[in-house]
Parts: structure tokens; sequence; C-alpha cells
């Protein structure tokens, strides 16, 4: 028969680390206590054992049954294995013991199972807080799924207010057949965002891609005359025009496509992606097409009236990335979640300080660079974690610049700065002379009167204190 | 380029009070586009003891303060020193890994804000150009 090694060295171990452990016999019985038991209870540890330290078991009024008692397993451990459980010994002779966390854990099945108990401090119960953030990211997106399990594409996710009013959008342009102008950066999804709007308003619909910048009047009919025909042949047959770039179509171009619509009436019908003017054009009004714009300003929209007309009946808008930044987290763990399910990787979450790297970048490429640097990462990553060492160089490398870089719109004055930039000039000459002012002046190239004569005019009991802006 | 070119009377303090540089580096990417588009924040780091140093002038200013767990207490003082020391301060808390009884625990003191994550700063654009008019206006 197999026996393990002698249990003394093990138990002159427990009793010196001052822990508090003790063991329950398959009949409930305690059969040990360490030392750290008698000073946490307040009682001698021989007195304790063979007492019942059951659960809901009946007890007497003796003290020491009750405090058998108060170590006792939660019911469930013989169900679960394992329990956790917060213990506070009854209070003996004065002697109140401090509240600590139990965990209990059953050795051996059935008839023959055997307790063991440790008290202490533990923080195992407490989240790991990174962990707690990733869970907190995804209930936000199992949210947005619930709710727009419709129209859930990556780009819509986020809880800002322009993801919000896309999603808005969306849900009318989805619910309708209509034609619809998509306005926004490069990159920032227009033509999947088109193409699902097609998918549900207009399921099972021809559609035509068009590459409006290639295009001019006989090509356009060219490229349109499979659907032209299907159009002509049958009175009930719909199809669907996704023009990418109509704002770069040439105006002949556009005004036989917005012939064409009106031919048709509603049968052919425009999805087109129309660049970023109208955010430029009307910032104030956001996606608000202005009724009074002149021959000129729809030139230099470059969207032909007739097109204006018809793209108005729905416009979608997307902003660039960076406007949207705290959608970040969200939208890259759903381009995640899209790729894992799809088993691109074994990646399944984004660590914290990758996520933070990915809000600080500016995405000058906007969703689809980082839809792009998330399919990087999933590639890269061999773990299920995409740290920030998995991203591109781009991004993990990305250090912002100070503020003062950006801000081009500070108005500078030319004398002011130039008087600040001499004034410090002759001020660190100066501490480098140990405050010579002659020797100043010498390193300088200049006298040592014109040296004073510029110190007592900087002096700031000579300048006006400036504290409004 | 550099802030001492820059008119004096437009430079906002900025101070960042934390372990590490993750705030740091958030502040510098969104900071210029938090503040109003006619100041200019000139963003430091600063050790505990430093911040109340470097906010001596009643300049209307912007600190931000990471708190952790087992520095609670300090951030505590430090937020009711600084508010007394420069009331034209805007005090932030970024919490790392706080609960939400430790978060309590910061809220009678002057906090104008909370943040927990980067993206959290652009919430603040609203609060800091309000905060920075308001002591314009009593300037003026």
């Amino acid at each position: 028969m197999a026996s393990g090694t002698g249990i003394r060295p093990f138990a002159r171990l427990l009793d010196k680390s001052k822990a508090p452990v003790w063991a329950i016999s398959p009949t409930g019985k305690l059969i040990y206590l360490s030392s750290g038991c008698s000073e946490w209870l307040g009682v001698e540890c021989e007195l304790l054992l063979d007492r019942r330290s059951v659960a809901g078991a009946p007890i007497s009024n003796d003290r020491l049954d009750l405090i058998a008692a108060a170590l006792a397993p939660p019911a469930e451990l013989s169900g679960r294995g394992t329990a956790s459980l917060r213990i506070t010994p009854p209070i003996v002779d004065q002697h109140r013991g401090t509240n600590r966390e139990v965990r209990f854990v059953r050795l051996g099945d059935g008839d023959a199972a055997l307790v063991i108990a440790v008290a202490g401090n533990f923080d195992d119960r407490v989240p790991d807080p990174e962990l707690k953030d990733a869970v907190a990211i995804r209930q936000q997106l199992d949210s947005w799924r619930r709710r727009n399990a419709t129209i859930a594409t990556n780009i819509t996710a986020g809880t800002s207010n322009l993801a919000r009013r896309l999603r808005r959008r969306m849900l009318v342009a989805s619910s309708i057949r209509t034609d619809v102008g998509f306005f926004g950066p490069p990159g920032s999804g227009g033509e999947s965002i088109l193409a699902r709007i097609h998918e549900l308003s207009a399921p099972g619909e021809n559609l035509v891609n068009v590459e409006g910048p290639l295009m001019d009047s006989e090509l356009l009919d060219a490229t349109l005359m499979p659907a032209l025909h299907h159009l002509a042949e049958a009175k009930e047959a719909r199809v669907t025009a996704l023009v990418r770039g109509l704002d770069e179509m040439p105006f002949e171009a556009q005004q036989r496509l917005a012939s064409l619509l009106d031919t048709f009436s509603g049968r052919l019908r425009l999805l087109a992606m129309c660049g970023t003017q109208l955010l430029e054009l009307n910032a104030h009004e956001d996606d608000v097409i202005s009724e009074t714009l002149s021959l000129d300003e729809e030139r230099a929209r470059g969207l032909c009236p007739q097109l204006i007309d018809v793209i108005s009946s729905l416009t979608v808008v997307n902003r660039e990335l960076a406007a949207r930044v705290e959608d970040v987290p969200m939208m890259a763990t759903a381009m995640l979640d899209a790729r894992h399910a799809a088993g691109e990787g074994p990646a399944e979450r984004i660590s914290r300080a990758a996520l933070d790297a990915l809000v600080i970048y500016p995405w000058p490429g906007n969703h689809e660079e980082l839809e792009d640097a998330i399919r990087y990462a999933i590639r890269t990553a061999t773990g299920s974690i995409i740290a920030v060492k998995h991203l591109p160089l781009a991004i993990r490398s990305y250090q912002p610049g100070a503020p003062l870089k950006r801000a081009k719109h500070i108005k500078l004055s030319l004398d002011d700065a130039l008087q600040r930039y001499e004034l410090r000039l002759i001020r660190e000459t100066l501490e480098a002379a140990d405050g010579n002012r002659a020797e100043a002046a010498r390193r300088l190239g200049i006298s040592r009167a014109r040296l004073i004569r510029r110190l007592d005019e900087h002096s700031p009991t000579s300048l006006p204190r400036k504290e409004s802006r | 380029m550099d802030l001492s070119l820059v008119d004096p009377g437009v430079i906002r303090p900025w101070l960042i009070c934390e372990a590490g540089g993750r705030w740091l580096t958030a502040v510098r990417r969104f900071g210029a586009e938090i503040v109003p588009p006619e100041l200019v924040p000139n963003i430091e780091s600063a050790e505990r003891d430093q911040v109340l140093a470097k906010l001596a002038r009643p300049v209307p200013s912007i600190v931000l303060w990471e708190t952790r767990r087992e520095s609670l207490a300090l951030s505590c003082d430090s937020l009711a020193r600084t508010a007394d020391l420069n009331p034209r301060t805007l005090q932030i808390v970024a919490c790392h890994q706080l609960s939400h009884r430790e978060r309590l625990c910061l809220t009678p003191y002057p906090v104008s804000a909370m943040v927990e994550h980067p993206e959290d700063l652009t919430r603040l654009t609203r609060m800091i150009h309000l905060h920075f008019a308001r002591w314009t206006q009593v300037i003026d």
C-alpha cells in the first residue's frame, strides 16, 4: 500500500508560520489546529480538538463548541470542493479575534472527504483591475450589440455623441430604400457603411460599383449598361449604384448620373461616398445641407445641384477617428472580437497599455488604419492578450509633441518674441559668466552699456504685467 | 519654437503628478485640444511637493493627480492644500484602480473631475473652457 512522507516537518512549519490552519475530519470534527489558531481565537488549540465543526449542526452553549462551530466550512463546500468565508471568531474572555478571510478545500470524495482551512488576508476574490476593465468594455460592447443588432458594424461601436448620431442615421437609412450620401474623411469606413445599408434596406437587390473619379459620361453608361438593361427590361426591377468619390467625379458624368436617376425615378438608387466637403462647408450645421449655396460653392463642393438634391434625402456623416477618441477602446475590441470569432488568432483581449497607445495615436488613416492595426496585432500576438509590443511600430512608438507645435492659431508678436528671446539669451550668458556683466557682454559681442540697458528695459518693474489673455 | 517666445499672458500651467508617464503622454496628446484655442497649456510633470511651489502664482491652472490606493491620504491632503494655496486651480484626479468606496473618500475635497483612462480627458473640454473663462473674467 502506498503511503505519504512524514507529516511532522510539515506540521512544524505550519506552527512556525503563525498562520491559522485547521483540518476537519470526514465526520465533521476538528482534528488539527495550528498554533496560529490559538493566537487568533484566544483559546488553546487542544481544547478544540474533537469538537464538531459542521455548518448548521446543533451545538451546546459551551463557548468552545461555539468557537468550533464558527470554524465550520459553508454547506456548499461538499458540492464545489472549495469555498471562501469571512470568519469572525466568538469573543472569548475579552479576546476579540480579527475578522479574516478563510479558504476551505475538500480533500477526497464521499465519506472519506477531509477539509483543510486556511485563514489569512487574501485578495483573490477582488478581480484583477486590468481584467475588470476588459470586462467593463466587453459589457458595453455586448449592450451595444443587443441594442443595435441590425446595424452593428464595428465603426458604429461607441458611446460618444458622434457614434450615437451615426447609429441613428444608419438605422433610418437601413429601414427605407432611399438615396444616401455618405460624408467622411478617407478611411472612415464609408464603403462598409453603405454596403451594410444596402444589405439591410434592399436585400438581394443588384449592386453596381462605380469608381467616381475615373468616370466620364460614356464610361458611366458603359459601367451601368447591364443595370440599365435590367431596369429597361422589367418594370419591377431595381438596382443600386454605389459610387465611390462622387465629389471627384467629373461634372458631366455627375449630370449624366443625375439624369439616369431621374429617368428610372427611384428604381435606380444612389449610394454615394461624397468626400468630406460637407463637414468643411457646413461645420456649424453639421450634416444639414445648406439651401443657400451659390453655383460657385456647388462647384467648390464638387457636387452638381441635381445630385445634391438626390443625396439630400438622407445623409450619413462619420467624423474622423481622432474626434471619437472615447470610442477607440470599444471599436478596437469589437474589431478584435470579429476577427477572433473568424479564427484569425488566439488574442481575446487588448491590454490596457495597448488600449492607451491606441487612444493616444492620432489616427490619420482613420477607421481603416485602426482595422489594419488590429489585424496586424492579432497576427503578431501569440497569447490571449494583445500588448503594446504587438501593435504596429507607428502606433507603439508614437509620442505626442508639445501642444504648442499643434497650436498654430496662437498669435505671436514678432517683436515680443524677439525681446523675450534676447532677454533669455542675455540671462543664460550672464549665468554662464557667473554674473559678470562685462564678460557676458563680451561673449554676446555687445557693449556692457547695451547689455545693462537691455536688462533694465526687460526688468519686471519696467514691463507691464500681463495676466489676462 | 518654445514657450519662452509666447506671450506669458496666454500660458496656463498644467501640472501632472503621477508615477510613470501615462498621464503626461495623454495630456500632451489631448491638452491642446481641450483648453481654449487662445491659450497655451504649459504641460509639466511634477513631484507632489513641487506642485504647490509651482502654483504659488495665482494663475488659472490645472493639476492632474494620479491617485492610487496607497497614496489616497496623501492625495486628499494635496487636494486640500492646493485649493487653499491657489483657488484658481482646477484639480483632476486620475484614479488608478480605485474602488467606488475609495473614490468616495476623495469627493469631500475640491476635486473637479475624476478620470480613469486617457480617453476620458476629452470629456472635460467644456469644464476646462468654463474654468478658464471664469477666471479670465475675474482677471479682466
